[in-house]
């Protein structure tokens, strides 16, 4: 079966230059290089990494809210760069988006069943009375009272916010949903609401969703795959369960070792990135490595482990 | 009879006073930190009223609008409330000094690095530029900046966030306070930075000798950094235990329900992550018995109209809750 979205070699170069007219200098800015993935039906993937890694850019690429430089995401099977203007619209309907922060992503002057059926007017869906209706069922699908329709976004806290960003999103009956760091700005108390609710969601609907976080605690426990995400490449693929138990970059080693553990009798000592090379170079094998020979080969991602990938050099 | 604490906090309110009608931010807290060298962390979510206890604490509440009330607000003996604006001038940074949230917004963007950290060191320790400039060199030097006499000479934008927290911890360092407030140190940065940072911290708190009051809403950085521990809900202290009496033998149910709503790693995947429905009380809205009965699934009738009495559990764990009472 076809994946609904299918990522191939995905790139986003940005070029800026400096210097004066007739000296030029360019300067090349991989946000995002050499990315391949798929989102397969009714499967949660978990994309980590720091700010400025580029996870946020994946996301976008994926919606055609930026334009790529290079590779393609294909939408069951099909280039979304090829598409024509109707059947971009069905894409677009079928691909919704969750932003980090809830208080800038509803427009304040608009009451919330207005937020949630403004894309039924985009796409020219449904009688208004059907809409109205919809529009309550699905503010109680996200654990809201429909009472809350006629209200406008100030008059709710964060984690309300983020329900009525879901429920707009699943307005269009979407296939898949780009999470980008739905919990992030959330009170502890509530980032469990939203993930419960975003699993919930998950399993009723058949959703397939794109988990982007920093935050890798919340990225295990939803995630059915884990991709690690470091300066524009894809460092590390795993099942979520195989990443946190074999975690083999040296990278991803020390992301799993900066996670504060809720224990205060456990002693943490953390590694030093050198020390995480090493370990991570024992644990690799004698067939692979982390370091380049000298500078012309390309890392590529490599089965290491069954189902789990790791960006490293064959040991020729 | 046990000695003054150095910090010491006997139910502190803060309102503020606004158009629609008062709003509590704090009500009622109490807290303290012992001794030199102590680490007590202050957990709750927004809205609960910790970082407003802190600025309280740093005596830098306008008022009007802000309205502080304490039965008792002293530091080393001394009233706070007594001080003159000259002597409140001379304790902020000096004998209490705090490391803010963002780090992005907390230095001023017109000034040099250098120019922000002297000026502190100067009005504090009474030294001359050139002095004041080495000692900021060595508290940027102090806080692993690599080529501090450079950094000095940066503007805010020219540094990373990880940097500008390191200058921010590096200028609260540099009059070496007996307290230092970290208000959410590591919340806008990334889990690698935050590690360093929390070690950092760590390592000049043992190094110094100083106290700490780590306000954070990450039970794993409490977890790793402090001793004791004040949980705070609805402008209120909930419970207060040492870190392993809270982890282990949580008695107050928001506490329980915060433990275990927290996605944990050393734990198996898969099972369901447990929520505390609703949110948080609105400061702004009257508050009637304890703020935590309309979320909390043990309420009985009485906890909506009558706040419960402390009750001591052991020498250092006590919870506000009904359910413990009896």
């Amino acid at each position: 079966m076809t994946a609904p979205i299918a990522i191939r070699n995905l790139a986003k170069h940005y070029e800026s230059h400096t210097g004066p007219p007739w000296k030029r200098l360019r300067h090349v800015v991989k946000a995002v290089d050499d990315v391949s993935f798929e989102l397969a039906e009714n499967q949660v993937v978990g994309l980590v990494g720091e700010s400025g890694c580029g996870k946020t850019t994946v996301g976008k690429l994926i919606v055609k809210l930026l334009q790529p430089t290079g590779g393609d995401v294909l939408f069951y099977g099909q280039p979304i760069d090829a598409m024509q203007p109707g059947e971009l619209l069905d894409f677009r309907r079928r691909v919704q988006v969750i932003f980090q922060d809830p208080y800038s992503s509803l427009d304040p002057r608009l009451t919330l069943s207005e937020i949630i059926i403004e894309g039924y007017d985009i796409h020219g869906l449904y009688t208004p009375i059907e809409r109205r209706e919809r529009a309550v069922h699905l503010l109680e699908t996200v654990g809201l009272d429909a009472s809350y329709g006629q209200r406008h976004p100030h008059e709710l806290s964060g984690g309300q916010r983020q329900r009525v960003a879901i429920a707009r999103a699943l307005s269009l009956e979407p296939k898949v949903l780009i999470a980008d760091e739905p919990t992030s700005a959330l009170d502890v108390s509530v980032k469990a609401q939203i993930i419960n609710l975003l699993e919930e969601l998950k399993e009723q609907i058949g959703l397939s969703l794109l988990f982007i976080s920093h935050d890798l605690s919340a990225v295990r426990h939803i995630s059915d795959r884990i991709l690690v995400m470091y300066r524009g490449q894809l460092v590390e693929t795993a099942t979520a369960d195989d990443l946190f138990t074999h975690p083999l970059h040296p990278y991803t080693r020390m992301l799993l070792d900066a996670i504060p553990i809720p224990d205060p009798r456990r002693q943490h000592n953390r590694l030093t990135l050198e020390q995480h090379r090493k370990a991570a170079d024992a644990a690799l094998g004698p067939d692979l490595r982390l370091k380049a020979n000298d500078g012309g080969e390309e890392a590529l991602l490599i089965e290491a482990r069954p189902d789990h990938f790791i960006r490293c050099y064959p040991v020729l | 009879m046990s000695p003054t604490p150095l910090l010491d906090v006997q139910n502190l309110r803060v309102d503020f006073l606004q158009r629609s009608g008062t709003v509590q931010v704090v009500r009622g807290v109490s807290f303290d930190v012992s001794r030199s060298g102590e680490s007590v962390g202050i957990v709750g979510e927004s809205g609960s009223g910790k970082s407003v206890s802190s600025l309280a604490i740093m005596q830098l509440i306008k008022e009007p609008p802000g309205r502080v009330s304490a039965e008792r607000l002293s530091f080393d003996g001394r009233d706070l409330r007594s001080l003159s604006e000259r002597e409140k001038r001379a304790y902020r940074g000096r004998d209490i000094a705090m490391v803010f949230q963002e780090p992005m917004t907390a230095l001023d963007p017109v000034f040099k690095i250098g120019y922000q950290l002297e000026e502190g060191i100067i009005l504090h320790q009474s030294v001359g530029k050139r002095e004041a400039r080495e000692i900021a060199t060595n508290a940027l030097d102090q806080v692993k900046i690599p080529n501090p006499q450079r950094i000095l000479d940066h503007y805010p934008d020219q540094l990373s966030g990880g940097m500008r927290q390191r200058v921010m911890i590096a200028m609260a360092l540099s009059c070496r306070p007996r307290i230092l407030i970290a208000d959410e140190p590591t919340t806008a940065l990334d889990v690698t930075l935050q590690a360093q940072i929390l070690d950092l911290i760590k390592e000049l708190q043992a190094q110094l000798g100083m106290a700490l009051i780590m306000i954070t809403h990450d039970l794993g950085v409490i977890a790793e950094t402090v001793d004791r521990v004040f949980v705070m809900y609805g402008g209120k202290v909930m419970e207060h235990g040492t870190a392993c009496e809270l982890f282990e033998a949580a008695a107050h149910p928001y506490t329980r329900a915060l433990l275990r709503s927290v996605p944990d790693i050393t734990r198996p995947r898969g099972e369901k992550l447990f929520a505390i429905e609703g949110s948080a009380p609105s400061p702004a809205a009257p508050l009637s018995g304890c703020p935590f009965h309309p979320r909390c699934a043990q309420a009985e009738p009485r906890c909506s109209t009558e706040m419960p009495p402390q009750t001591r559990l052991s020498d250092t764990q006590y919870v506000y809750c009904w359910q413990s009472e009896s």
